[in-house]
């Protein structure tokens, strides 16, 4: 993952599929 | 698959950020989720261009876009598309950084219609979802996709990316254009070091 992470500190977020599934249903649930 | 970041990752973004992670919260229905290149010509046994870490992915590519898709958002499958002549033909790339036997193996694979072009078959793609012929490594380059006007039309402002590979395609799908949120990247994969 080093070119992901080269790039990505600058702009960008790097996440764990775990964590954007619970991104998007936080975001559901807030609605 | 799961993934863990090394801490000297994680330390640096902090101190270059102040904190981990730039955003917190999304709107599942102004997201999309980019899959890239998860096509047989690199996730097939044997492919011109396996990567073989792809196909471990597939599983987190499926759940990503089924809880994306309950919740409103966009789910686009990506997929290179090159041939040797007409409109789709990259020849400043496949004249110059490919042999020529990676030149052909490389552009018979990416045309439509080649088995190694279509996507994988275990990924998930049902039939509301847009698959995005791109001719260059990323979709937002001039003339590369439809891409761009497509998340428009649909008021996307933020994509979560994954596929393979990591530092080449994945990386160069970001669109800079995201008015309120950068790209999330995620469970992509990339030939071993």
């Amino acid at each position: 993952m080093a070119g992901l992470m080269t790039v990505f500190q600058v702009f960008g977020d790097v996440r764990t599929t775990d964590e954007v599934v619970a991104l998007i249903e936080q975001g559901a649930a807030v609605r | 698959m799961s993934v863990a970041f090394p801490s000297w990752f994680i330390e640096n973004i902090l101190a270059r950020r102040g904190r981990q992670h730039v955003f917190d919260a999304l709107e599942p229905r102004r997201t999309a989720l980019l899959v890239v290149d998860m096509q047989n010509a690199w996730l097939q046994p044997g492919a011109p261009w396996e990567v073989q870490t792809a196909r471990a992915i597939v599983p987190n590519v499926n759940r990503l876009a089924r809880a994306l898709r309950e919740h409103g958002g966009v789910v686009a499958w990506l997929q290179a598309t090159n041939t040797s002549a007409g409109p789709d033909a990259w020849p400043m790339f496949f004249d110059h950084f490919t042999s020529a036997a990676n030149r052909e193996a490389g552009e018979n694979a990416l045309a439509p219609g080649s088995p190694f072009h279509a996507l994988y078959a275990e990924l998930e793609v049902l039939p509301q979802d847009p698959c995005v012929r791109k001719r260059r490594f990323s979709p937002f380059i001039a003339g590369s996709s439809n891409l761009e006007a497509l998340l428009r039309d649909r008021a996307i402002d933020t994509v979560i990316i994954t596929g393979t590979r990591t530092n080449v395609c994945c990386e160069t799908s970001k669109p800079l254009w995201c008015p309120t949120q950068p790209p999330l990247q995620v469970s992509s994969s990339k030939w071993p070091d």
